[in-house]
């Protein structure tokens, strides 16, 4: 698949790693350090904030829709959370490896992972050493990241995590380092397997084990189709991915062909995540302009907040998305996106007729209803629900007099997309 | 499997009160008034979260303990200033308000509350609290959820349960059937898409109405449409109650306050709501403890003896209990930085006529820990929880909490 790939999208981002203290700062007043250390806080405060707005603007603009979503796939699967990392430097690089991995290979990924400064941070590998260990990466690597529960006894772990000692990075310039003192380079036995394992070693041992490509498979059908798929699907994409030695791309192909993603129990049946939510909304509208600062907020009060998954297992997704509360902050967020976004000429709203209706002509309203409800319902309307909506655009001009009423027809045809947003139905995909 | 069925918007008016008499009851209102008949009443449930784990001895101080005196230096309470409750106990001198009320055997203080292995994790530890079940958040429901969703089977009133402050609908109160209320502003609790055109508001209606032709097609469809149907329904009353309140007593500014004086208005404004969740923070205390500890408790007072007055001008004291948890206490000992690190049992605290006023059970042991160094529990939580459930509530605690949690004595 890689020849079919767009070019990625002109949108740079530069990150900068934390500053070093230097020697003669401890020699400053208290004073002096304080607005040494505030100066720093406000750096990583605005880089973070601009680290988010930036995913959000490429979500929105990026020709290549899939590659951000997988990234958002692959920063949910490896859960990391800023407030505990507290680096932004090493985030930014963490989401740069996901998009870079998004659909080559899995096994490429998770070698990236046991070496990535942001989940050795988070999961406090940086304090496993021989002498102390700590098991915390191990055992998500296993039961979150690989395997899942019941492929592996609390030995494996133990073991797996002495494989894991001594992997480690540097703070400030946010690389990887191998402290080798700090590796237990003793023998290990895991899955019945005895070796002098590193944490490499350990990646290429969980690529053997059958239960591997079955968990990954079975998580990214969830999150592209829908979250109850028989047995036998997952074991023959499982067996595509590997066979192409877990190219991802390979497996999605698959996917993405296959009846199953097509069936009815695939179509309208997932909710949209809030991302997926506003950025979906702005991409069938071609908004491209938006203040992504805002987006962010929005996103959060919706429950997702980017960097930020709740914990190591990510988001649950799926019906936790809605509740009393969130179902009105994302009726509120589509709305304002849609009725006041800027576009040229001063105007407020999404410009219909010259976007979404340019070069169509329609004989009554129905037809106007009925075209603008295809392109954004998955989930049909009731044929009262439609009728609803034809009553409320019944009073549009004939086709032929729009250009000349253009803000007035403009104006009515916005309200109608915002009332067909606000509905049970635009929240499904 | 009974199908679920999505209630009409008229059976929500008619749950909350806005549509007169002479209207018809539908059948759910109609099960809903027999089913209360086996009930005590209309009993409501305040739970007060103290998020970020509560050094349970600068609450309730065992100033008889040598060991409490030898471990605690700035969060240490001289005996004289504590406000004794029983030989052994006393409560914080910010807590001058409680005492009162326990002078009046409107309260209950239960000691060193816990559960075994305690889990030390702020995010772990609170789920397990909520809950109400050691796996914590793979439990899937909170106890209040599982209370809602038991008691009021086949009741779709969605206003059963309500969370103030924290944002998401916490787990405490998360049914299967019943996921309830949340919001942190009334005023953000609403629908605005519509710009207050009203041919808009009436297709909004429309399009969020369930339809006959959409059961037992789309499952997740069906679920968006009672959510959505739930907060339309409840929208405007518990905006216009919570936000147009007007209390004849004097709250302290604080959020807690804040968040109480909206449950009171809600409460006196007749809302159906028997269960309020209501969180404030700030208990994490690892640095410079002791003043900042000493608001909190001043705020708990201050707020929860306005809302106890409040309740009793409305008419509505006897109707309601309140409780107070926190996801775990703190270490016996101080740390190096004036402060405390998380520990593992705190006490409780119940207000209101339906306690059985007193002390009950022992301060952990200051001699004895457990093999992290902290507290031992005397009570596992669960039974604190059966106790509400069981007398309060009158509902059997079995099917929520499970075997082996024997109701505790505090509740009459």
């Amino acid at each position: 698949m890689a020849q079919r790939r767009k070019k990625s999208p002109n949108i740079a981002f530069q990150a900068y790693p934390p500053e070093r203290p230097l020697p003669y700062e401890s020699k400053l007043t208290q004073d002096e350090q304080f607005k040494v250390s505030a100066r720093r806080q406000n750096f990583e405060a605005r880089q973070i904030q601009g680290l988010r707005n930036w995913w959000l603007q490429r979500m929105v603009e990026s020709p290549r829709p899939l590659e951000e979503k997988l990234t958002l796939f692959w920063h949910g699967h490896f859960a990391c959370q800023y407030t505990v990392v507290f680096n932004s430097y090493v985030m930014f690089k963490q989401n740069e490896m996901f998009r870079f991995h998004a659909n080559r290979n899995y096994g490429a990924l998770l070698r990236g992972l046991v070496h990535d400064p942001t989940m050795i941070r988070y999961l406090y590998n940086d304090s496993n050493t021989k002498s102390h260990a700590n098991e915390n990466l191990a055992r998500e690597i296993l039961e979150l990241f690989s395997m899942g529960t019941g492929n592996y006894t609390e030995e494996d772990i133990r073991q797996a995590s002495k494989a894991l000692t001594g992997y480690t990075f540097d703070y400030y310039s946010g690389e990887f380092r191998f402290v080798k003192g700090n590796h237990d380079d003793g023998p290990k036995t895991i899955w019945g397997r005895t070796g002098n394992f590193t944490g490499d070693d350990l990646v290429d041992l969980i690529m053997q084990q059958p239960a591997t490509a079955r968990f990954i498979v079975k998580k990214l059908f969830v999150y592209f189709a829908h979250e109850t798929p028989d047995d036998a699907t997952i074991d023959r994409l499982a067996r595509v991915l590997r066979t192409s030695n877990y190219e991802i791309s390979e497996m999605l192909e698959n996917l993405f062909l296959s009846d199953e993603f097509y069936s009815p129990k695939s179509v309208a049946t997932q909710i949209k995540s809030p991302a997926q939510l506003l950025v979906g909304t702005m991409r069938s509208l071609g908004i491209k302009d938006a203040n992504y600062g805002y987006m962010d907020q929005v996103i959060r009060n919706m429950g997702q907040e980017l960097l930020e998954p709740p914990n190591v297992k990510g988001w649950d997704g799926g019906r936790t998305w809605i509740d009393a509360n969130r179902i009105f902050h994302r009726y509120n967020a589509v709305s304002d996106l849609v009725e006041t976004v800027a576009r040229p000429g001063n105007q407020k709203g999404v410009d219909v007729i010259g976007t979404l209706l340019a070069g169509k002509s329609f004989q009554n309203p129905a037809e106007v209803v009925d075209f603008l409800a295809g392109g954004c319902l998955l989930a049909p309307m009731s044929a009262e629900k439609r009728q609803s909506l034809i009553n409320f655009v019944s009073t549009l001009p004939p086709c032929a007099d729009w250009a000349n009423r253009k803000d007035e027809v403009n104006a009515k045809l916005t309200a109608l997309l915002v009332m067909m947003m606000s509905s049970p139905e635009y929240q499904l995909t | 499997m009974f199908p679920t069925r999505i209630a009409t918007r008229r059976e929500f008016l008619n749950g909350l009160g806005v549509v007169g008499v002479g209207t018809i009851l539908p059948n759910f209102l109609v099960r809903t008034a027999l089913a209360e008949q086996a009930k005590p009443g209309d009993r409501i449930l305040v739970v007060v979260l103290m998020a970020g784990g509560q050094d349970g001895p600068s609450c309730v101080v065992p100033f008889t303990s040598d060991d409490y005196a030898k471990k605690r230096k700035l969060t240490f309470i001289k005996p004289e200033e504590v406000l004794k409750l029983n030989d052994e106990v006393g409560f914080n001198p910010k807590l001058a308000g409680l005492k009162e009320l326990f002078d009046k055997k409107q309260a209950a203080v239960v000691n060193g509350v816990g559960y075994p292995n305690p889990n030390y994790s702020h995010f772990e530890a609170m789920d397990i609290w909520q809950a109400g079940d050691l796996r914590g958040k793979g439990a899937g429901t909170g106890w209040l959820g599982r209370y809602c969703d038991i008691a009021f089977k086949g009741n779709a009133d969605p206003a059963l349960s309500l969370a103030i402050g924290g944002g998401v609908a916490p787990l405490a109160i998360t049914g299967r059937e019943h996921p309830g209320l949340s919001f942190n502003n009334p005023e953000s609790f609403k629908y605005a898409g519509h710009r207050g055109d009203q041919s808009r508001q009436a297709l909004y209606s429309k399009l969020n109405d369930p339809q006959p032709a959409q059961q037992g097609t789309n499952e997740t469809l069906q679920f968006i449409t009672r959510t959505a149907i739930s907060a339309n329904a409840t929208s405007e009353k518990v905006r216009d109650l919570a936000g147009k309140y007007k209390p004849n007593v004097t709250y302290p500014t604080s959020q807690l306050a804040n968040s109480l004086r909206m449950v009171a208005g809600l409460i006196s404004g007749g809302l159906s709501t028997r269960i309020y969740f209501v969180s404030y923070g700030g208990f994490d205390t690892h640095a410079d403890q002791r003043q900042q500890h000493d608001n909190l408790m001043n705020d708990l007072s201050g707020s929860v003896v306005a809302f106890q007055n409040d309740l009793a001008a409305q008419g509505n004291l006897n109707r309601v209990l309140t409780m107070t948890f926190s996801e775990f206490g703190r270490r016996p000992e101080e740390n190096g930085s004036r402060g405390t690190d998380h520990g593992s049992s705190g006490p409780i605290l119940l207000f209101g006529p339906g306690v059985k006023s007193g002390v009950y059970c022992k301060h952990p042991s200051y001699t004895e820990f457990n093999k992290h160094g902290n507290f031992i529990h005397s009570v596992d939580f669960r039974s604190v929880y059966a106790a509400v459930l069981e007398k309060w509530l009158g509902t059997p605690s079995q099917p929520i909490l499970g075997d082996g949690f024997p109701p505790l004595d505090c509740v009459a």
